[in-house]
């Protein structure tokens, strides 16, 4: 242990300088107590930053020529809406530490999302199609894929159980849109809830004891 | 053999508990930049054996198995569940206390490093509290040391890895202590913070990620005679030369409203009788105003008082059941956990961008340990974590007759340490200090020799 003189104090370790006055003092022997300090410069928050510049930049350019320029639908939020999807897709999807099924889940909700905000902004004359199709095909597609995952017992079979609950729910929408006329096609409606309610069905005849295990304790309160 | 146990692994069903009552708000005020963690570490009289210490720890984890969990996530609240993985051992990083990275970590929700001669502990607070903490932590130490082939047995302090662990071990105390009161009667004012905007201790942030460590070492007896002439405990000692410490250095003659708060988590293990090795805690707060000239006798005074008034039965006990109240009524409980995440990340926001604190002082006490173990463990430290509302932090525990004082900090200036540290010493401490320099590891001084 070595002295330092302005602090009057004695100091661990193998220390060069006092920790409190930082002045040089005679080298430590002893064992060293922290690690060796790295410089780690890797930052997101520069990345952000350059980010969001960008993003408000090119939004603000989209929204003045779709304002001077054109005549028609705001396709400055479909652009911009684009824009934000990629670093989602990359970030939160392909990079993103969380496990597959979220990431299914969370791509379900951005396409369904967008297809909506693309229908709401080009109208249902040019549109239509996108809510009474697209949107119906791919929740009961996603009920169905959600299904088969635990049915057939994937590894992790447990992370695929709430979101299956999830898209169950969503199967139902389109059925809803079509009661409250905002869809025109009945059948692929009609398809996406019945999908939904056979997934639905077959938890309730196939379940596993793993399975009810599983649903009780999502649902605990 | 492999594909027979990964079956025997499917086949069983984790057990699960729901996350208590007080820890419930930790992963929600988690964010990418901080996890709420605190740190135990040990130092042994020898170079550690990563070997044997991740032998001890898969041995001791069926022992503790509040600990051999991973967070999970129900419909309406977050969940602990059955760890099925081996826990690992990591070497210590030169960030202190960087955050957790669960996948990286098998799902564990605490850290095992090493670094020469010490063995460390990283603990999520949803987990367990530092008493908590200490006891697994002393668990490890036990095993490690039986595996190196030395004498030592836990002498009725600490469990033997083999001993069948206790069901009251993991008991959510806060609801087992929880008592209906109208809502009037609770202490509601305790738990939603402040008595007024606190004064923040502000400084130039290090430039890349890390704590600033400074701990020093010293004979709590010495400390205890500089208590005993203001006529008190160890702990609001601490507490005041902290407050005057703040004072002194960075409010003195910049006379303003804001108030020197320090808050202090409390053990209610000592009130009200539990052996849990999950939380139980309650923050209490230690507040001054700041007016012109305040001497150290004043501020050792307030926190005399106010660590008196704040540990009387009665006043947690209503506390207590402010925390659960909310928890156990119907609306709340029937909210998905989606909206109570959102609402609870808002309220806490607004509270800390309102009041803040600042400084947390923690003070586990005494640390028993079996004389057998002693001479192979020479000092025990603990750590906690500086957040975005607390950017200094304070902790102080004694292990054989050896005052252990950490503070963190999120910024490179060390002048309350130094009037600190400094006031014991020039009272007759004799006081050995150490520190990570974090301050030295930035972009433009790295490699610069300081001034």
């Amino acid at each position: 242990m070595t002295k330092c003189d302005f602090c009057g104090i004695l100091i661990r370790g193998d220390a060069e300088y006092c920790p409190l006055c930082h002045e040089k003092i005679v080298k430590g022997t002893d064992f060293p107590l922290y690690p060796p300090n790295t410089v780690n410069n890797k930052s997101r928050t520069g990345f952000n930053r350059i980010f969001w510049f960008l993003y408000v930049l090119a939004l603000a350019v989209c929204f003045v020529v779709n304002r001077l320029a054109t005549s028609g639908p705001e396709w400055w939020l479909l652009a911009g809406a684009f824009m934000l999807y990629v670093p989602l897709l990359i970030r939160n999807t392909i990079m993103s530490k969380i496990d597959t099924a979220r990431k299914i889940f969370n791509q379900i909700v951005y396409v369904a999302l967008i297809l909506i905000l693309v229908r709401l902004v080009l109208g249902s004359e040019s549109t239509g199609w996108i809510l009474d199709y697209v949107l119906p095909i791919l929740l009961g597609a996603s009920s169905l894929f959600y299904g088969c995952m635990v049915a057939f017992g994937v590894k992790k079979f447990h992370t695929y159980i709430i979101y299956e609950l999830g898209i169950i729910v969503f199967g139902a929408i389109p059925i809803l849109l079509y009661l409250f006329k905002v869809i025109t096609e009945l059948i692929p409606s009609l398809v996406s809830a019945m999908a939904s309610f056979a997934v639905l069905l077959s938890n309730v005849f196939f379940v596993s004891k793993e399975m009810r295990e599983e649903i009780k304790k999502k649902f605990h309160m | 053999l492999i594909k027979e146990a990964s079956t025997v692994v499917k086949e069983k069903i984790a057990r699960w508990f729901e996350v208590d009552n007080s820890a419930f708000i930790y992963p929600i005020t988690a964010s990418k930049g901080e996890q709420n963690l605190f740190k135990l570490s040990a130092e042994l009289t020898e170079e550690v054996d990563p070997e044997l210490l991740s032998l001890a720890l898969s041995d001791i984890m069926p022992r503790f198995p509040s600990f051999n969990v991973k967070l999970g996530r129900s419909f309406f609240s977050y969940i602990f569940e059955e760890n099925f993985e081996k826990p690992l051992v990591f070497t210590e990083s030169d960030v202190i206390m960087r955050m957790i990275d669960f996948k990286e970590n098998n799902g564990f929700l605490f850290r095992t490093t090493y670094f020469r001669h010490i063995i460390s502990l990283e603990f999520f607070h949803v987990l367990t509290d530092g008493a908590g903490g200490l006891e697994f932590l002393k668990g490890l130490l036990l095993r490690y040391l039986q595996l190196k082939g030395y004498p030592v047995n836990g002498e009725n302090i600490i469990p033997e890895y083999n001993s069948p662990p206790l069901a009251e071990e993991s008991e959510d105390s806060f609801s087992a202590y929880y008592r209906r009161y109208k809502i009037k009667d609770l202490n509601l004012k305790s738990v939603t913070g402040s008595q007024g905007q606190s004064f923040i201790l502000n400084g130039m942030p290090f430039d890349t990620e890390g704590t600033g460590i400074i701990n020093f070492q010293t004979d709590v007896r010495e400390i205890l005679r500089q208590a005993k002439q203001y006529g008190a405990t160890l702990t609001a000692y601490l507490t005041g030369l902290l407050m005057y410490s703040i004072y002194r250095v960075k409010v003195m003659g910049m006379p303003q409203k804001k108030l020197i708060q320090i808050f202090m988590p409390i053990n209610l293990r000592k009130i009200f009788p539990s052996v849990t090795l999950r939380n139980f805690t309650f923050m209490t707060k230690v507040s001054a105003k700041i007016v012109e000239k305040q001497e150290l006798k004043d501020f050792v005074d307030i926190a005399s008082e106010a660590l008196k008034s704040g540990v009387s039965k009665d006043k947690l006990q209503r506390s207590i059941s402010a925390v659960c109240q909310a928890e156990k009524n119907f609306f709340i409980r029937i909210a998905p956990l989606a909206l109570k995440y959102v609402v609870i990340k808002a309220i806490t926001a607004i509270m800390v961008s309102r009041s803040g604190q600042t400084a947390t002082l923690t003070s586990p006490g005494i640390i028993p340990m079996p004389e057998s173990l002693k001479p192979y463990v020479a000092h025990i430290n603990m750590f906690l974590f500086p957040g975005r509302s607390t950017r200094l932090t304070v902790s102080a525990l004694t292990y054989n007759n050896e005052l252990s004082c950490t503070f963190c900090r999120r910024f490179m200036d060390t002048e309350v340490e130094k009037f600190f540290i400094r006031y014991l010493s020039v009272n007759g401490a004799e006081v050995r200090v150490s520190g990570n320099f974090r301050e030295l590891a930035t972009k433009n001084t790295a490699g610069m020799e300081p001034v």
